[in-house]
């Protein structure tokens, strides 16, 4: 049954999107998808285009030439091997000339603004994926966006941005958010995407693949610096749709729009913050209050401390700034590796023991963390983080000290 | 085809292109396949030897009994390998469509989606009539991604069973 609900939910998106969905592949399915047509039936049906009339006359001249002429085509081997050369031939200089990153870039520019879900996932060393967040964004090429979580950590966090500040909406009455990474400048901007390509050291297609159902290219890409990594551009619009970083310390981090569309612009209900629950982001200045009685140093001052080799760190800086070890991007993600070792110092093969929604921001003032820690299977109560090397969302986190359970 | 051949053949398409769109989009719900039969339709109906004979009144009927043939067709692709246009049966095929019957069939739709539990409805309304993604239209109804596939799935079963129901009575 699980099976089915999950191709009928797929089907029922390709018919969203306007594509054939595909068939049937039992009794049940065939009755299911029978069922989403009819009702689909009750909308008016989506036109073609202006020049499909003149479309189908075309493909009428050359359709009923090849029915007819198809006796005459196979009538050797050679002559059919020779135009399948010929058709390579042509294929693979369309290509050349063209190129793969300069259409992307031409078709980027026919883009005025594009909403979408975008999915955060990290795959483990032992191939175990998990579901980090799940974004609702809307982008423009204004530098306009309007991001709201829907699942993750921070689900109900809505981030929006006028092109030069940001504003955040946290969900619940008061409570605060720290700005993060992947709201404030979230990581899968499809205009930095294409500036990220036509400015690396190499790009080349490697083959295809389907992402989200949709037939893609596969691209191999090797950035100036950091490690190369993987982007999947949809075959019909030009449009990256996923992106997969190199493993990197047994974890590896991949975003992909699960679906997305072209608009003309962000509507303006979601981009304005007038008389809504909006503050303005100001990560340096940004601080929740210590609890009555305590000091603000007080409240980030853990039980054990934890030794850091600055060294180190800096050279996770640098790795997290090319793209690699995202996660140290994530505090709660960061916290949640550092008890899994302390449970399984040996390291971590396939699920993390603890859950990532097992994870609570307690506190922060943009520069340090308290991250409290609720579950049996560790007596670490609360991991202290700081951002040691960079005091911005482009810092990554490091674990500074924790609190246990007596 | 020589150049007479094509004039008549983009004369013919201009003249019923749409309503054959409109019907085949009707079966198979979605642009790309429905762009595709019609055009496939076409090439097909057109390079059928008799197809002068038949009286210029008929081709739409005709062309809508192959494009039925042909969306079948794609339906049991995964069973059987090979296309059965079955041209002699849709040249013989008086093909009249009854505007009652459409407006019957959206009632019966209707009435069937009254009979879904609100959530049911609710879920199919805004995923299906509407358009929205599970994420969205988990959102708007405050469940979690999960719970809305599962739910528009027995909705759907439901609304299946009611539907083939509701046919049956209507056929008696």
């Amino acid at each position: 049954m699980k099976n089915n609900v999950k191709k009928l939910s797929d089907y029922i998106d390709r018919l969203n999107w306007e594509k054939a969905p595909g068939a049937a592949e039992c009794g049940e399915l065939e009755n299911l998808y029978a069922a989403v047509r009819r009702v689909k039936s009750l909308k008016p049906p989506v036109m073609p285009g202006a020049d499909f009339p003149d479309k189908v006359v075309q493909s009428l001249a050359r359709g009923i030439k090849r029915a007819k002429s198809r006796k005459r085509l196979l009538k050797s081997a050679a002559a059919a091997a020779a135009v399948l050369a010929v058709a390579l031939l042509v294929y693979f200089a369309a290509l050349k000339d063209t190129n793969i990153v300069s259409a992307m870039e031409r078709a980027y520019g026919r883009v005025s603004a594009y909403h979408g879900t975008l999915e955060v996932v990290f795959t483990s060393g032992a191939g175990e994926r998990q579901v980090q967040s799940v974004l609702d964004v809307w982008a423009d090429k204004q530098g306009r966006y309007a991001i709201g979580v829907l699942e993750g950590a921070y689900q109900g966090l809505m981030t929006v941005s006028d092109g030069e500040k940001v504003w955040q909406s946290p969900p619940g009455e008061g409570a605060l958010m720290p700005v993060f990474s992947e709201t404030h400048e979230f990581i899968f901007e499809l205009g930095g995407e294409i500036e990220a390509l036509k400015a690396a050291q190499s790009a080349r297609v490697a083959g295809e693949e389907t992402v989200a159902g949709r037939p893609a290219y596969v691209l191999e890409v090797t950035p100036q610096g950091g490690l190369p990594y993987k982007l999947w551009v949809d075959k019909e619009t030009k449009i990256p749709l996923q992106k997969e970083g190199a493993m990197h310390n047994a974890i590896q981090y991949t975003t992909r729009y699960i679906e997305i569309t072209f608009a003309e612009s962000i509507p303006d209900e979601l981009i304005q913050v007038e008389g809504k629950n909006f503050r303005e982001a100001d990560i340096g200045e940004e601080e929740s209050p210590a609890p009555a009685g305590e000091s603000p140093d007080e409240a980030f001052e853990p039980q054990v401390r934890v030794e850091v080799d600055m060294q180190a760190e800096q050279a996770q800086q640098i790795a997290a700034d090319s793209g690699s070890s995202p996660w140290r991007l994530d505090p709660v993600f960061t916290a949640q590796v550092f008890v899994s070792l302390q449970i399984s110092p040996e390291g971590i093969t396939g699920e993390y023991p603890v859950d990532y929604e097992d994870f609570t921001i307690a506190r922060t003032d943009g520069r340090r963390m308290k991250v409290q820690v609720s579950s049996d299977k560790t007596e670490i109560k609360a991991v202290y983080l700081e951002r040691l090397v960079r005091q911005d969302e482009t810092g990554i986190w490091t674990v500074v000290g924790y609190d246990i359970s007596r | 085809m020589n150049e007479e051949g094509l004039k008549f053949a983009a004369e013919v398409c201009r003249q019923t292109w749409e309503p054959l769109y409109r019907y085949v989009y009707h079966k198979v719900q979605n642009r790309e396949e429905a762009e595709d039969i019609t055009q496939e339709t076409y090439i097909r109906s057109l390079a059928y030897p008799k197809f002068r004979e038949i009286g210029r009144a008929e081709y739409l009927a005709f062309f809508k009994a192959v494009a039925a043939n042909l969306v079948k067709d794609r339906w049991r692709r995964n069973k059987k390998r090979g296309i059965q246009v079955g041209f002699d049966a849709a040249a013989n095929l008086a093909f009249t469509e009854d505007p009652a019957e459409a407006v019957g069939e959206r009632m019966l739709v209707e009435q069937a989606l009254k009979t879904l539990s609100a959530e049911q409805r609710k879920v199919v309304e805004l995923r299906i009539i509407r358009g929205y993604s599970v994420s969205e239209t988990a959102r708007m109804m405050g469940l979690k991604a999960g719970h809305v596939r599962v739910l528009q799935y027995r909705a759907l079963k439901n609304l299946a069973v009611i539907l083939s129901k509701e046919e049956t009575s209507h056929e008696e």
